[in-house]
């Protein structure tokens, strides 16, 4: 297939096809695509008459050359990625997505650069809902699971909440935030470490599997002793937790035991993003159904659930 | 604004409505079973009333759940998936999904799967009374469940189940969805037809696998999946070819032609080869708006090749001037 000039690239749309509701095929710009770490990249997309979002949800991006006839190269099926954030000016809005480049599709997309069309369908899915109740947020985060959780934490202060997150990886040079020179990360003392959550006002407690920044321990582990020494604030907290499925589950499980309202963000094979293709099924309780359960979608019933809804096995 | 003029007036002037037995669709273009959900989920992206037609999901008797994931893995142009055919079941389709669709204000052809002829049977005599449903489609070409392929792939099961919807199918427009996991296709096709089918659609997704050699387990937990996407237009542009040489022609049925079609390009390939009519499925996902383009490409090729009406193109193929001179 011909590659056309990028000034005439308009898969934004179809003709004739109308952009109404909360969610829109958009042909974003490339602002930065800059490594964090030594998987993770950070790449900002501006994007004109982005419906309203908030953290939680996710963008399917098109890791492929989008093109006269359609799209080509790259990734076939579109990758769903978190929005890590998100600001406007006017009928301008910026995105920032962080990601893993490991396939094809992600390799793809680390190699756009400023001012590079890139195919962004969404916003989808369901937000983190924000307790009314609860002036306390405990943000619970390993590696790739981080960006809903930075958003979240603006969001949080904007409201007047008070907020501590827990941050892992595997290692230091894993971890996809960007330190704040001359701040010590000590054990499993909560510091404002990290630009993301820092700038918000945010202290954030490290772990990482190695013990090569912060403790060397997983997540949950921490935020379960941390729990023990703030128990008389447990009546006031809400647990949001996005990373890989063992440490959501973990501190699902936290949440749970101690009766604290817990939404986890949960991640699936997709392809649609939209509530069509139904690969993306969680298992979630439910007394009516057949054996006591039935498959939600990531996509649309989520990606936030509470976690007592949640099947976990 | 003039631009926009003769455009309209260039569209008024070339026909794309065509014929699917005694339905008349405005043009040619549909969505295909399984990746547009049950009406008005790509709504927030296009207008749905500028499709041909709408078909759902399957629908089968009772509620089905579907295939432990992983459900789908991404292959080499295409995808795999085992879904496992999870839909709401009858009663909540004609309650709940039905008076969506009847406001689409697009014909909606309701896909239908079962495990016996009663199935099947119990699903199109519910259906076929009902104004909202302009056309049943037989799945009987679905690779992920446990015996869903023995009527796709039977002629003589076929004949017999083909036969007998036939009977109770009195409205609604019957298609048969054929399944390409065949010797031989055009013997299914010719046994649809036979038994009293008014259109072939074909062809559903080709049983593929892949391997996560790391653990050295399958990718989805079904085992096998069905393959879509552009990696197998080729393979189906091929058996849509020899069933409209072969059946389709000779009987005067219509086909509904799909398989990896993503642009106007590839739509007026399986016209040529010999569809009436042609499915958008997987590249819904990438963009849902591919119906549109498709319709907007199909438009201007038509213009540009001096056709006044689509049904110009159907099984058009001409023999290739390129042949070594004879000797």
């Amino acid at each position: 297939m011909e590659r056309m000039e990028k000034d005439d690239v308009v898969t934004g749309a179809a003709p004739g096809s109308q952009v109404s509701g909360s969610r829109g095929l958009f042909l974003s710009r490339v602002v930065r695509n800059e490594p964090l770490c030594r998987e993770h990249f950070r790449l900002v997309l501006e994007v004109d008459d982005f419906p309203p979002a908030a953290p939680g949800q996710f963008v399917q991006i098109l890791c492929a050359e989008p093109n006269e006839l359609g799209w080509t190269q790259g990734a076939f099926i579109r990758r769903p990625f978190s929005i890590g954030g998100l600001r406007r000016g006017g009928r301008r809005c910026e995105l920032d997505i962080l990601y893993r480049a490991l396939g094809t599709g992600t390799r793809w997309l680390s190699r756009q650069r400023k001012g590079e069309p890139v195919s962004v369908l969404g916003p989808l899915g369901r937000p983190f809902e924000i307790h009314a109740d609860r002036e306390i947020a405990w943000l619970v985060g390993g590696g790739i699971g981080l960006p809903p959780l930075i958003w979240l934490a603006q969001t949080l202060s904007a409201a007047g909440r008070r907020a501590v997150a827990f941050c892992g990886a595997r290692s230091a040079d894993f971890m996809p935030l960007t330190r704040v020179a001359g701040v010590e990360i000590v054990g499993e003392q909560p510091v404002l470490a990290f630009e993301e959550f820092a700038s918000v006002g945010v202290p954030v407690i490290t772990a990482t599997d190695d013990g090569s920044l912060g403790a060397a321990a997983r997540v949950p582990d921490v935020f379960a002793r941390y729990l023990d020494q703030h128990a008389g604030q447990i009546s006031s907290a809400a647990i949001y937790a996005c990373g890989p499925e063992p440490m959501i589950r973990a501190t699902a499980q936290i949440g749970l035991a101690h009766g604290i309202p817990t939404a986890v963000c949960l991640e699936r094979v997709m392809a649609c993003g939209m509530g069509t293709c139904q690969s993306c099924v969680v298992r979630v309780h439910d007394a009516a159904a057949e054996e006591g359960w039935r498959y939600r979608l990531c996509c649309t019933d989520g990606p936030v659930f509470d976690a007592r809804e949640v099947v976990w096995d | 604004m003039l631009q926009a003029m003769n455009e309209s007036q260039v569209a008024a002037q070339i026909d794309l409505s065509v014929r699917l037995g005694r339905l008349t669709l405005k043009n040619p273009v549909l969505t295909v079973s399984g990746t547009c959900g049950y009406g008005d989920e790509y709504a927030p992206f296009m207008d749905l009333r500028r499709l041909g037609a709408f078909t759902t999901k399957s629908v089968t008797v009772k509620e089905r759940k579907g295939n432990a994931p992983q459900r789908i893995v991404e292959t080499a142009g295409g995808m795999l998936n085992a879904i496992g055919l999870a839909n709401v079941g009858l009663d909540r389709f004609v309650a709940e999904k039905l008076p969506v669709l009847s406001r689409l204000g697009v014909p909606a052809i309701v896909n239908v799967a079962g495990h016996s002829i009663d199935d099947y049977l119990a699903v199109c005599a519910r259906l076929d009374p009902l104004d909202a449903v302009a056309g049943l489609e037989l799945n009987v070409s679905c690779p992920n469940v446990c015996d869903g392929l023995i009527f796709g792939t039977d002629p003589k099961a076929l004949a017999e189940l083909v036969k007998q919807v036939r009977a109770v199918v009195k409205r609604a427009v019957l298609i048969v969805k054929l399944s390409p996991n065949v010797t031989d296709i055009t013997a299914t096709a010719r046994s649809a037809v036979d038994s009293g089918a008014d259109c072939l659609s074909m062809i559903n997704t080709f049983v593929g696998m892949a391997i996560n050699v790391e653990r050295q387990e399958p990718v989805l937990a079904n085992l096998t999946g069905g393959l879509s996407g552009p990696a197998i237009k080729p393979l189906a542009l091929n058996l849509v070819y020899k069933v409209y040489q072969a059946v389709a022609k000779p009987a005067g049925i219509p086909i509904i032609g799909m398989g990896g079609i993503q642009n106007w390009r590839d739509a007026v390939e399986f016209l040529l080869a010999g569809a009436t009519a042609v499915g958008i499925g997987t590249a819904l996902f990438i963009d849902p708006t591919t119906p549109l383009r498709v319709l907007a490409g199909l438009e201007d090729y038509l213009r540009r090749h001096n056709l006044k009406s689509v049904r110009e193109l159907t099984g058009r193929l001409r023999p290739n001037r390129n042949e070594p001179p004879a000797g």
